[in-house]
């Protein structure tokens, strides 16, 4: 599909600018993130993830975790860094255990520096409910897997949501950009309401891939 | 019941509600920092710009793309359902609930379905309702409606809500707002799972990929539409966009603007439908297993709105409630008053559309057209335009009914144009005053039935010898003559302020400037162009541009900057199409300046010194005119002019821009609305600690001199002109 390429093409030209200047790109995303509430970890060691995770739940008083991604919780071994901890885990769909999970442990496919959001790319609902449910998100995302600008997010949304679009595959995605917030009632900022109350971003080593699927 | 009285019903409810003022004061105030400084971040101009561009386009191709939306939504499994009228829509959705045995229908926000009513039809069916987001949950339990289009029950109290939690939950709730929080989230993550359906809007709907966008913050959005089974996405044909790309402007300003947030905490991309989830239901669960979603794009007027050229652009509107935070009235009297379902300025300017013309004509009484909605419109729409647009057509309803007022229609249709009637009333005016003045040059209360003038400030007699009456048509330079200008004196100096008048005429002539002062001048129509009497405008344009037009090519200046709007920008519209006149009305906007930029860009003056004090420098707030500063673009000449004065020392006010809350008739009208706008105004004066107010335009300088006097504070109010006229040798 014409159009497709197109959008190929212009997504590898802003890759191969973003990552030129990846490190300013970084450091502004990091800030962004904390600057809206969410919590940000640069983890260069994949092994060092699940022990992060272990540790947060601790301290959090979490006693189990869920992620819908089985091939995830082996790459990076949460089941035993979490079993050591006495956490409880399940990994892979799991609907029965949704509404047990103190947090939810997912994938994030982009970032974006300009804004501080990544992007939760989750078909099945049972998948992204772990990013909605539990009271912590924790979201994986490869550090060259964030761009600069929202325009650049955007044009890598509309590549992803047309490429399934137009082979009949529905989609579902969030630009995430903080935890769960209101302040409906006197304009008093109060965290957590139906989302998480707490989002923590990892990131993971480089893959090497690009941000193209 | 007038609809002038109906609108001063509803206003005093709001006013005997001082939480209501209070809140959106103080929200307003905290509202325009955090605005600029999220818009900081990024080129505001050229997003705007882009945003403009791209509705307009979207607007023009409307058809086409709900065409592609509909056929790429179809593709990816959603059906699709074009409803023609808020009942079809209702009727669809209904139906859909009963049809799959749902009971239990849970809502994220979304303002078509307040438009449509859509919680009423449910219920009468039998089916309840429930909103999800915070906000609305409140005002639903309140049995209420909200009255802001982004934070809706921004009028409430924490502890009226902790009243409305305790009621709804059967228990007693403390006025603790995070615990108020987490109990909502428990109280409605049961109904999450219990709801059959799930209902959103949608803030974007892209023809591209079928894709619907949903902006929220709390994250009821996302439940919404992955719990439930069947998530029914709720939308108005406006919200169609090209593409995904074409969002971006929108998508970089809508939090800027609405939350000064630099996007929300989640924006959601929606394409066809996902599969259910399978996450243990409560018995209580109505509804079918297997996945389902609809989308309802509806027409409601939208199409009609498309086809008026007058209000096509008031389908541009993102929905971000800038125009509300910034509006002064809105700020008293709020969503509930100023607004019908939809609030604030765009709300009611589309309220004719989605709900009929008798369900606007009230609200829209509460505009000052001070335009600070057109400003800080993230789309630029013209909303002030509409307004007058819409009282056009309200009047000529009226006319058509016979139901137009007999005292306000004789003023602006009868007397006001004709000069010498006109000038006759006034002259009238200034004799029956006498007992009451008493030779002063104030009047600080007036009997029935013009008590109203002076229930918020004192007004000015009216002067006995008229500016007309004190000067010739030619007023020579000083010394030798280098230039020439006409000058447009305007009713409210020539009337009431005519030493006004005389010192423009001083500086003028001081400055080597001959003033023609030609007087077959009049009203130049502001009063019957915004109340809505477009024919009699039109005739009294006709007659200033005959007045004025002896010699071409020479500046007009005027110093009532409302009256050099008419000049500029209002002559010109309504003169438009008509072959006699359509050149001379343009001539004359091209020759029209306002006093100060006169000086300042012709004359060459703002720099140096003025006037020869040496002592303490006394503090001078300057206040600008709304005309001035968003109608006519006119906002550093002054400034530079009062730097020059050696006898003062210029402060700026707080929220430079906000209206005084003259606006002509608005005042007279709605005095203690007006006395509102005009308080804060006078707090914003004394915070600065000056003596003496400067401003460019009689009819601020009748309100804020009137307002000081009735509170019998010392502050002085000064015309530019004079100022200047004093300081000179």
């Amino acid at each position: 599909m014409p159009v497709l390429k197109q959008l190929e093409g212009r997504i590898r030209q802003a890759w191969e600018e973003s990552r030129r200047r990846q490190s300013s790109i970084l450091s502004r995303f990091v800030a962004e993130v904390e600057r809206v509430g969410g919590a940000i970890r640069d983890v260069t060691d994949p092994q060092a993830v699940a022990f992060s995770i272990a540790a947060l739940a601790k301290a959090q008083g979490v006693t189990f975790c869920q992620t819908a991604d089985a091939d995830l919780a082996t790459a990076l071994n949460l089941d035993s860094a979490l079993a050591e901890a006495s956490i409880g885990l399940a990994a892979g769909p799991s609907p029965d255990a949704l509404l047990q999970a103190g947090i939810g442990v997912t994938r994030a496919a982009l970032g974006v520096a300009e804004t501080g959001s990544i992007l939760v790319h989750l078909d099945e609902a049972d998948g992204r409910l772990l990013s909605m449910l539990p009271e912590i998100h924790v979201a994986l995302l490869p550090r060259d897997a964030v761009v600069d600008s929202l325009e650049d997010g955007l044009l890598l949304t509309r590549y992803l949501i047309l490429k399934s679009q137009v082979q009949g595959q529905s989609s579902y995605l969030s630009w995430v950009t903080g935890p769960s917030r209101t302040a409906d009632i006197e304009r008093v900022l109060t965290i957590g309401v139906h989302g998480p109350r707490e989002l923590h971003v990892f990131l993971l080593p480089a893959t090497g891939k690009g941000v193209l699927p | 019941m007038t609809r002038q009285d109906e609108f001063r019903r509803r206003a005093a409810g709001a006013l005997a509600n001082p939480r209501i003022r209070e809140n959106l004061g103080r929200f307003g105030t905290a509202y325009r920092t955090a605005r600029k400084n999220a818009l900081a971040v990024l080129d505001y101009e050229e997003h705007r710009a882009r945003l403009r561009r791209m509705k307009e386009d979207a607007i023009e191709r409307l058809p086409e793309l709900a065409g592609q939306f509909v056929d790429a939504a179809r593709r990816v499994g959603a059906f699709v359902y074009e409803a023609k009228t808020a009942e079809e829509a209702n009727r669809y959705i209904g139906a859909l609930a009963r049809e799959r045995g749902v009971e239990l229908v849970v809502k994220s926000k979304s303002m078509v379905s307040e438009e449509i009513e859509l919680n009423r039809h449910l219920e009468q069916l039998g089916i309840t309702p429930l909103e999800a987001d915070l906000g609305e949950w409140i005002i639903q339990q309140a049995g209420a409606h909200p009255s802001h289009s982004v934070m809706p029950c921004i009028h409430m109290s924490k502890e009226e809500v902790a009243g409305i939690f305790s009621k709804a939950l059967g228990r007693e709730v403390p006025t603790d707002i995070g615990l108020m929080v987490r109990l909502a989230r428990e109280e409605l993550r049961e109904k999450f799972l219990s709801a059959g359906m799930g209902i959103s809007g949608a803030n974007i709907a892209v023809a591209e990929t079928g894709t619907v966008i949903i902006v929220t913050n709390e994250g009821n959005g996302r439940l919404v539409t992955s719990l439930p089974p069947i998530h029914v996405a709720l939308l108005g044909y406006d919200k169609l966009v090209p593409t995904i790309e074409d969002a971006t402007s929108h998508l970089e300003l809508l939090a800027k603007t609405a939350t000064a947030q630099q996007l929300t905490v989640y924006t959601t991309f929606i394409t066809g439908k996902t599969g259910a989830s399978r996450i243990p239901r409560p018995g209580e669960f109505r509804g079918p297993a297997a996945a389902e979603m609809h989308i309802v794009l509806l027409d409601n007027g939208r199409r009609a709105m498309r086809e008026d050229p007058e209000f096509r652009e008031a389908l541009y509107c993102i929905r971000c409630a800038s125009c509300a935070n910034v509006c002064p009235t809105y700020r008293v009297v709020g969503g509930h008053v100023f607004g019908h379902i939809y609030t604030g300025v765009i709300g009611t300017v589309i309220t004719p559309f989605h709900h009929g013309w008798a369900a606007a004509a009230v609200p829209q009484e509460a505009c000052l057209l001070c335009r600070a909605c057109a400003d800080a419109c993230p789309v630029e729409i013209d909303l002030p335009r509409m307004i007058v647009a819409m009282r056009t057509r309200i009047v000529q309803q009226e006319e058509h009914e016979k139901r137009a007022k007999g005292i306000r229609r004789l003023f602006l249709d009868k007397i006001l144009p004709n000069p010498s009637l006109f000038h006759l009333a006034l002259r009238l005016g200034a004799i029956a005053q006498l007992p009451l003045t008493r030779g002063r040059r104030v009047l600080r209360e007036l009997p029935r039935p013009l008590r109203n003038l002076t229930s918020i400030r004192a007004m000015p007699a009216v002067a006995a010898r008229p500016l007309r009456s004190r000067i010739g048509e030619v007023v020579p330079a000083r010394g030798e003559a280098t230039r020439t200008v006409t000058f447009f004196g305007s009713c409210l100096i020539d009337q009431f302020y005519p030493e006004i008048g005389q010192a423009v005429v001083k500086v003028l002539n001081h400055y080597g400037v001959t003033v023609h002062y030609p007087k077959a001048q009049s009203c130049c129509g502001l009063p019957a162009y915004y109340e809505g009497h477009r024919e009699t405008a039109g005739r009294m344009a006709r007659a200033l541009i005959a007045a004025l037009e002896a010699r071409p090519g020479e500046p007009i200046v005027t110093a009532t900057p409302p009256c050099g709007i008419t000049l500029k920008q209002y002559i010109p519209k309504l003169v438009k199409g008509d072959p006699l006149w359509e050149g001379r009305g343009e001539s004359l906007a091209a020759r029209t300046l306002d006093f100060s930029e006169y000086l300042v860009e012709v004359l060459g003056l703002g720099d140096g010194t003025l006037g020869d004090a040496t002592g303490e420098k006394i503090p001078l707030a300057y206040h600008d005119s709304c005309s001035a500063l968003r109608g006519l673009r006119v906002q550093e000449p002054q400034r530079r002019l009062l730097r020059m004065l050696t006898q003062y020392e210029l402060r700026e006010l707080d929220e430079i821009g906000e209206c005084c809350g003259f606006g002509g008739h608005f005042s007279a009208d709605y005095p203690d609305v007006a006395g509102e706008v005009l308080g804060r105004k006078i707090a914003a004066i004394e915070r600065t600690g000056a003596r003496v107010v400067a401003l460019d335009s009689p009819g601020c300088l009748l309100q804020i001199r009137g307002g000081l006097l009735k509170r019998g504070s010392p502050i002085e109010v000064k015309h530019i002109a004079e100022l200047l006229a004093h300081a000179l040798p």
